[in-house]
């Protein structure tokens, strides 16, 4: 009778410092984009996030102060001095919680600037960067609708 | 000497009583098994000691488990929760099981019976699954995003009283300045978010120490309703809360060294009625206890 409790004193003890072997102190190396690129130093803000759920893509698309209030403003005209940044990735599950997905692989960085234009209506420039090196592609098939696309964007409400 | 105390803590029992069954768990008889046979006794009126567990100080620490376990899931109450409840409830199940963290190891231990084996697991997450449901976003959902949005005025300044949650952490409206250094979406209850890092956060992801997190770390989550098209493309609705947490190991060592706070809804309603609402966070990062008790896996810009 006497070791019982004791017994069963050390079983707890043990049993409360074995458990669960998720993993620790890990960055999502997939989905970070490289050094070197600097996308910080652009200082964008955040203005909203997508969901591609036929491809599996996130995104997320930052903008400048102007960008920002031109998108607010809603009338889809683009002002001198914007800057718009879209990030997408492909999905992958979230290995912390079933139920999400969080970013995976980079995919994409397309890379939006006006300037100075004529007639009232300001330059615009569109560059596009895949892969988890961020190559600049030369190719510009498409970038119309993609310009379009980018400005016509309404940010997500972030009281 | 020993053994005259061990007899003598036998007439300590503190009572441990079934309360009624009020809304007894429903589901499929595969889904509702597993539940019973592993959960019940601690997460329902139910509970069966056995002899040995009815021996103290055993049974003491049963009859705290039992109480404790009933307090944040009670599958004999389970009607009186609102069906979006219940079902965040099952992730939450799921998903601590999956971590390893229910049922209680030292539980197991005593009754290896209640173990949940891959295959138990394999069902449960299909079942779960079953009863997430994305559809594209219906005319109401569209229209409380957009009269949120028309109401929303970034440009107005910060109303005069600072929200402070229960515990004493005040809303910080400089988020939206932090980095976003994850995104998720949560498909088990429809919404989107964004986490974003203080710059104290930023540097500790470039210098890669992030388990633990330095002091002055600070997260933000925000949580939108998705809103999907036919097509799948999903944009953010309704903003739905900002939760933060702020690492401090000393001023907040008695919450794992992290204040919590959510403020809900535009209005930035705190969230929890006394300082008590951080078990609920507590809780469920719990899993991650190894990880500073934090989810995201931050990407680097
Ligand atoms: C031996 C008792 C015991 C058993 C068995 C047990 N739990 Fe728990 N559970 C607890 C206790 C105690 C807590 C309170 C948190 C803590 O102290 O870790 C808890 C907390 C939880 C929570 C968090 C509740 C909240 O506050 O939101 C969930 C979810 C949960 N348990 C799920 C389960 C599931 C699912 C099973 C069965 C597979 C299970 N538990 C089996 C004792 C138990
Ligand atoms: C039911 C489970 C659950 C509860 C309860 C919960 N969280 Fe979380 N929390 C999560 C998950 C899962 C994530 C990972 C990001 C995501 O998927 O939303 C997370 C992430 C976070 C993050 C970003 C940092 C990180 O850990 O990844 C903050 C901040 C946060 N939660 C705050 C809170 C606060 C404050 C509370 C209580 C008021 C709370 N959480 C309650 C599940 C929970």
């Amino acid at each position: 009778m006497q070791t019982k409790p004791i017994a069963l004193g050390a079983l707890l003890a043990l049993s409360a410092c074995s458990q669960n072997k998720v993993p620790a102190g890990q960055l999502n190396k997939a989905a970070s984009l490289p050094t070197t690129f600097n996308f910080s130093m652009l200082g964008l803000r955040v203005l909203t996030t997508f969901i591609n759920r036929r491809q599996a893509t996130t995104a997320t698309l930052y903008g400048n102060d102007r960008a920002r209030q031109a998108a607010l403003g809603g009338t889809g005209a683009a002002q001198p001095g914007e800057v718009l940044a879209l990030l997408t990735w492909r999905q992958q599950a979230d290995p912390n919680w079933f139920g999400a997905r969080i970013p995976g692989a980079l995919q994409s960085l397309e890379l939006l600037r006006t300037g100075p234009g004529s007639m009232g209506r300001p330059a615009v420039s569109y560059q596009y960067f895949t892969g988890k090196d961020l190559t600049q592609r030369a190719d510009t098939l498409g970038q119309q609708a993609r310009i379009a696309y980018l400005l016509a964007q309404r940010p997500a409400v972030l009281p | 000497m020993l053994g005259a105390a061990f007899v003598g803590i036998q007439f300590v029992h503190p009572p441990l009583e079934n309360p009624p069954v009020t809304g007894d768990f429903q589901a499929p008889v595969a889904v509702k098994s597993i539940v019973q046979r592993a959960c019940y006794d601690c997460h329902s009126n139910q509970t069966n000691l056995r002899w040995f567990d009815k021996v103290a100080p055993v049974y003491w620490q049963v009859a705290d488990h039992v109480k404790d376990g009933r307090a944040g899931l009670n599958f004999s109450t389970w009607q009186s929760l609102p069906p979006a409840d219940q079902k965040a409830k099952l992730w939450e199940a799921v998903n601590q099981i999956i971590a390893g963290a229910m049922p209680l190891n030292e539980y197991t231990l005593a009754h290896p019976a209640a173990k949940v084996s891959a295959q138990d697991v394999a069902v449960l997450k299909q079942y779960v699954a079953s009863l997430a449901k994305n559809p594209p976003a219906d005319t109401a959902k569209l229209n409380a995003a957009d009269r949120q949005y028309r109401h929303w005025q970034p440009g107005a300044a910060q109303p005069a009283a600072v929200p402070v949650a229960p515990n004493g952490i005040a809303y910080l409206p400089d988020y939206k300045n932090w980095q976003a250094i994850s995104t998720t979406e949560r498909f088990d209850n429809g919404t989107m978010r964004v986490i974003f890092g203080n710059a104290v956060a930023v540097k500790a992801i470039r210098d890669k120490h992030i388990n633990p997190w330095p002091n002055g770390t600070a997260f933000a989550k925000v949580a939108w309703d998705q809103l999907a098209d036919a097509q799948g493309n999903v944009r953010p609705g309704a903003f739905k809360q900002v939760e933060y947490m702020l690492k401090d190991d000393q001023k907040y060592a008695a919450t794992k060294g992290w204040g919590w706070a959510r403020f809900k809804t535009p209005k930035l309603v705190p969230y929890g009625k006394t300082a008590l609402f951080t078990t609920e966070c507590i809780r469920c990062h719990q899993p991650m206890k190894n990880n500073d008790f934090v989810f995201t896996q931050p990407l680097s810009h």
